[in-house]
């Protein structure tokens, strides 16, 4: 009886059954999702578990690096005696701490300011992951759908256009940045009005589609067109720093230097409008 | 017990490389610790455990990676049961092979995840550049050998850990000897 039991356990028939339709699932469900760019129920899933980890670890971060910049000041600090070494500490800690204050309100002024810009409501997020990957620039923001957050707003600070949003899940979205190759904001010259497309590269961003005959100089202002629909009209986008002097094609070969710091970004502005991503 | 330990590893890695690593200087780099993580699952893990853990663990890492969906998943699960189709030929899991695996397999991840999303982008095509994938392929390959010693030791300890447990414990002595 056992021995039969045993026999039928290890049916090698029944194995490959179960091997084959597991594998054939997970055949399933990675040839739907491969090129999608919209999150399904399991992405959507693992975002929102996988974010409050990234919550907890730039929370971290930022704290060691508090820690970090706190004994970075007292490194030049004589220590004459126990007593005023403490002093000292608990004085740069509370200067530690209203410089985070004053920032913060400078900071806020800032977000106010740029709130009295926009006809539409904006909502600050604030910054809690980036994307590993070099042939991507994205970012983590701990805003959602629950936020009022939907895929296509636009994402700027007060320095100028970030990037658009382009996954949500209930507490988190997942931002496209303006220098991802994949990005591309309608935009205009400033100084000349002239018409072009910035498109990311990696790092910074190209002008595109720029006449030549149009006349372009080093320094000059990039801003939106507001013709995209994404973005409002006049968002600082940056600066020109090359004018490539290619004799063939139409147009100019433009370099920008990107207005954000995107390595320093700690939070951001999201403006609420009701304009969907195109896809 | 190894799937969850090896699972929490790579949520801790995920969220190292998208958060802590990130505040790291440029010159540095960020340490790819999730790809080292599936390199050891495809030397170390059943075909089917290792390749499950692989397929979770690369969603996780294109939910805060990229612009399109599923190219981890197939780069990852292609070097998974590449690797692990050698290993069964050659003597992969040797310590002094570990450097020349990791460094060919994330060259070959990048340029599969690479040249999909070129072929999967309207309009803009992607910027190869050496200089970042040789700075990452560098940090990988020194990695690797630390890397796969301490996931082997917390491997091992896991198995310790399961054999200690009293459910799992071998009785010591002659089992049948008379007691007086």
């Amino acid at each position: 009886m056992a021995y039969e039991r045993r026999k039928k356990k290890s049916n090698p028939l029944n194995r490959i059954l179960l091997w084959v339709s597991l594998i054939g699932l997970a055949l399933i469900a990675i040839v739907t999702t491969v090129g999608r760019k919209e999150f399904g129920l399991s992405h959507r899933l693992t975002f929102e578990a996988l974010g409050g980890t990234q919550v907890v670890f730039t929370r971290a971060t930022q704290g060691v690096s508090g820690i970090w910049r706190h004994y970075l000041d007292l490194v030049g600090v004589s220590q004459e005696n126990e007593r005023l070494q403490q002093e000292i500490k608990r004085y740069v800690a509370l200067n530690a701490e209203y410089r985070e204050a004053v920032a913060t309100n400078v900071r806020l002024s800032q977000l106010l300011d740029l709130k009295q810009n926009f006809d539409e409501p904006v909502l600050a997020a604030h910054v809690i992951g980036r994307d590993p990957a070099l042939w991507f620039k994205t970012m983590t923001i701990d805003k959602g759908i629950s936020a009022g957050v939907k895929k296509g707003m636009p994402v700027v600070t007060v320095e100028g256009v970030v990037g658009q949003v382009i996954n949500v899940s209930p507490r988190y979205a997942k931002v496209l940045l303006a220098t991802d190759p994949n990005s591309a904001i309608d935009a205009i010259i400033q100084s000349n009005r002239a018409l072009g497309i910035i498109k990311g590269d990696g790092q910074g961003y190209r002008l595109d589609y720029v006449l030549k005959d149009s006349a372009v100089v080093k320094g000059d202002l990039i801003i939106t067109s507001g013709m995209g629909g994404v973005f409002p009209k006049g968002l600082l986008i940056g600066q020109v720093v090359d004018v490539g002097n290619d004799k063939r094609g139409m147009f100019h070969t433009i370099t920008v230097r990107p207005a954000v710091d995107f390595r320093e970004l700690e939070y951001v502005t999201i403006i609420l409008k009701a304009s969907s991503l195109a896809d | 017990m190894k799937i969850i330990l090896f699972l929490f590893l790579g949520v801790l890695f995920l969220a190292l490389q998208t958060t802590v690593f990130q505040a790291f200087p440029e010159w540095m780099g960020v340490p790819d610790l999730l790809f080292l993580l599936i390199v050891f699952l495809a030397l170390h893990c059943k075909p089917g455990t290792g390749a499950a853990l692989t397929l979770l663990l690369s969603i996780g890492l294109e939910v805060f990676s990229g612009y399109f969906l599923g190219l981890y998943a197939v780069a990852y699960l292609l070097v998974f049961s590449i690797i692990k189709w050698m290993s069964a030929r050659f003597a992969l899991k040797e310590v002094h092979q570990q450097p020349a695996l990791a460094a060919l397999a994330y060259l070959f991840v990048n340029a599969f995840v690479y040249l999909s999303s070129l072929m999967l982008a309207d309009v803009n095509p992607n910027l190869w550049g050496w200089g970042g994938i040789l700075q990452r392929v560098l940090i990988v390959t020194i990695l690797s050998i630390p890397v796969n010693r301490w996931l082997f030791s917390m491997m091992s300890w896991c198995d310790q850990g399961l054999r200690g447990r009293s459910f799992f414990r071998q009785k010591k002595g002659n089992q049948y000897k008379a007691r007086v």
